[in-house]
């Protein structure tokens, strides 16, 4: 992490390894859990990922952020911390953080700056939703909660998505076939991800001619209604305890080495540009350069990519790709593997799922196990592992109001 | 979305701004799927607009079709479905002006 000097700088952070992580058994509709099964879940199962020499001692875990979109109305429950707490034996003090589809990767920051702070040394971020009880019109309502309210009323989430498609389509002739691009590919992903909400593999003719749903945005442009949870557990320390008292060294976990979040205006009629997201430039623009990178030094990268249109504007918001280009370079194989720079490995929102308070976490969940382990690539004859130095992800509340990127060392 | 009474008589105070004004559609979309509370106005369109300089976002009225460039008015219109026991939300829509 560089040590910025001028006055604008960002400023310098503790360095935060990921010690743990974890996704849910499986993101889709899964009608046999319930959202503090869900929860359960993911506190228990990344307490076991810490290390494959017993489970972690939860006595460790100082204090515990939960993200979360909307509990409230989906379950009737807004007391998501107390729901989490108790299932320590310590109750440690727990805050649910909640800001729409960004409610994550806010988590996230809110624990980084806890422990930044010094206020604690070793926190548990779990991100959850369960979306499926309610039907996908019913659903819609609740996410257009997201938008400005009194505004936008009559809007839907990808509405307001469409509308930056036909910008981005007027300005610089981006096609039919390039968002589809986006969808084969990463519906192709999400084949090598047991995890994922889809296991399917479309062409372009099929996303190109799936139901509408708000022009130019079809079925197989919008990512889907889905349950899950993640979580990772986050350490300023050297090493730590495991149950049965022995220590767990932390030397080879990954490290979060940049972030960034910026703001802008809830409704599209307010923003300066319709075919960029501002708030992804400025928040990109802090997170590299508090890790000392580029957009160049990335190799792998998990986008907000609720609609097609939004991997678009983030790989070109982001710096992978010139503005304009993002849909001809995905087109062109640019973002999969033995491209430029591969995007949304895990089948990203639009293949993995997208329960809208775990995907922030999920998002630095899997890309922390992606620099621990590499993933397996298929070759001609064969599987090899591929392994990565630096990773990006980016997550986006609403149309783009609220945006978070975080930068990963392994 | 459904206006609550105290967002909907908040919000009525702001229609003298735009019933009877013009703008012109900057981007639209056709919308196919919505919320429960909208179903019969489906399908409807979703636009940008501008009037004097600043922008907005309104729904079509039902039925019409907008492009990009197309003059608008701002008209007061039913925008929500109602229950018999619930209000009748009224609000301002596009209409497209010939």
């Amino acid at each position: 992490m560089k040590k910025q000097t001028d006055k604008n700088a960002v400023r310098e952070i503790k360095s935060v390894k990921i010690v743990g992580s974890f996704i849910s058994d499986h993101f889709g509709e899964l009608w046999d859990k319930s959202l503090n099964d869900l929860i359960k879940e993911a506190v228990f199962g990344v307490l076991k990922n810490v290390s494959k020499d017993g489970d972690f001692d939860p006595k460790e875990i100082e204090a515990v952020y939960i993200a979360n979109m909307a509990s409230g109305i989906f379950n009737n429950q807004l007391h998501l911390n107390a729901v989490v707490s108790e299932l320590f034996e310590h109750f440690p003090p727990s805050i649910r953080v909640e800001g729409a589809c960004a409610s994550g990767s806010l988590a996230m920051i809110t624990a980084q700056d806890a422990l930044n702070s010094g206020r604690y040394k070793t926190v548990m971020v779990l991100g959850v939703e369960k979306m499926t009880d309610f039907n996908s019109n019913e659903a819609t309502k609740v996410l257009s909660s997201a938008s400005d309210y009194n505004f936008e009323y009559g809007s839907t989430f990808p509405a307001l998505y469409a509308l930056l498609a036909k910008a981005h389509m007027h300005k610089y002739g981006t096609t039919r076939e390039q968002l589809s691009a986006v969808s084969v590919k990463n519906h192709a992903h999400a084949l090598t991800n047991s995890k994922a909400h889809f296991n399917k593999l479309f062409t372009l003719e099929q996303v190109s001619q799936s139901s509408m749903v708000a022009d130019p945005l079809r079925l197989l442009d919008c990512s889907p209604v889905s349950d899950g949870s993640s979580a990772v557990i986050l350490s300023t320390k050297d090493s730590g305890k495991l149950l049965d008292g022995k220590t767990v060294n932390y030397k080879n976990k990954p490290k979060i080495i940049g972030m960034g979040h910026a703001q802008d205006f809830l409704s599209l009629a307010n923003r300066k540009s319709l075919t960029s997201l501002n708030a992804t430039i400025k928040a990109a623009k802090d997170a590299f350069k508090q890790a000392g990178l580029t957009s160049k030094d990335i190799e792998v990268a998990e986008v907000h990519d609720c609609f097609t249109i939004a991997e678009i504007l983030a790989i070109e918001d982001l710096g992978f790709f010139k503005k304009g280009t993002g849909g001809q370079a995905t087109l062109d194989g640019q973002t999969t593997f033995g491209g430029k720079v591969l995007i949304n490995p895990s089948g990203g929102l639009k293949a993995c799922g997208h329960p809208v308070g775990a995907t922030g976490v999920k998002q630095v969940a899997y890309l922390a196990e992606l620099l621990e382990n590499g993933i397996k690539v298929k070759t001609d004859r064969s599987k090899k592992i591929m392994n990565f130095k630096y990773a990006l992800a980016h997550n986006v509340g609403g149309s783009g109001a609220t945006v978070v990127v975080h930068i990963l060392e392994k | 979305m459904l206006l609550n009474p105290a967002n909907y008589w908040r919000k009525n105070k702001n229609w003298n701004n735009f019933v009877g004004k013009l703008g012109e559609v900057v981007f639209v979309t056709r919308v196919e799927v919505t919320s429960p509370e909208l179903q019969s106005f489906l399908p409807y369109c979703f636009a940008i607009v501008e009037m004097d300089g600043e922008r907005y976002e309104f729904m079509g009225e039902k039925g019409i079709e907008l492009k990009k460039g197309d003059k608008v008015e701002f008209v007061f219109r039913k925008v929500s479905d109602s229950n018999n026991s619930s209000l009748i939300n009224y609000g301002i829509k596009l209409v497209l002006k010939k």
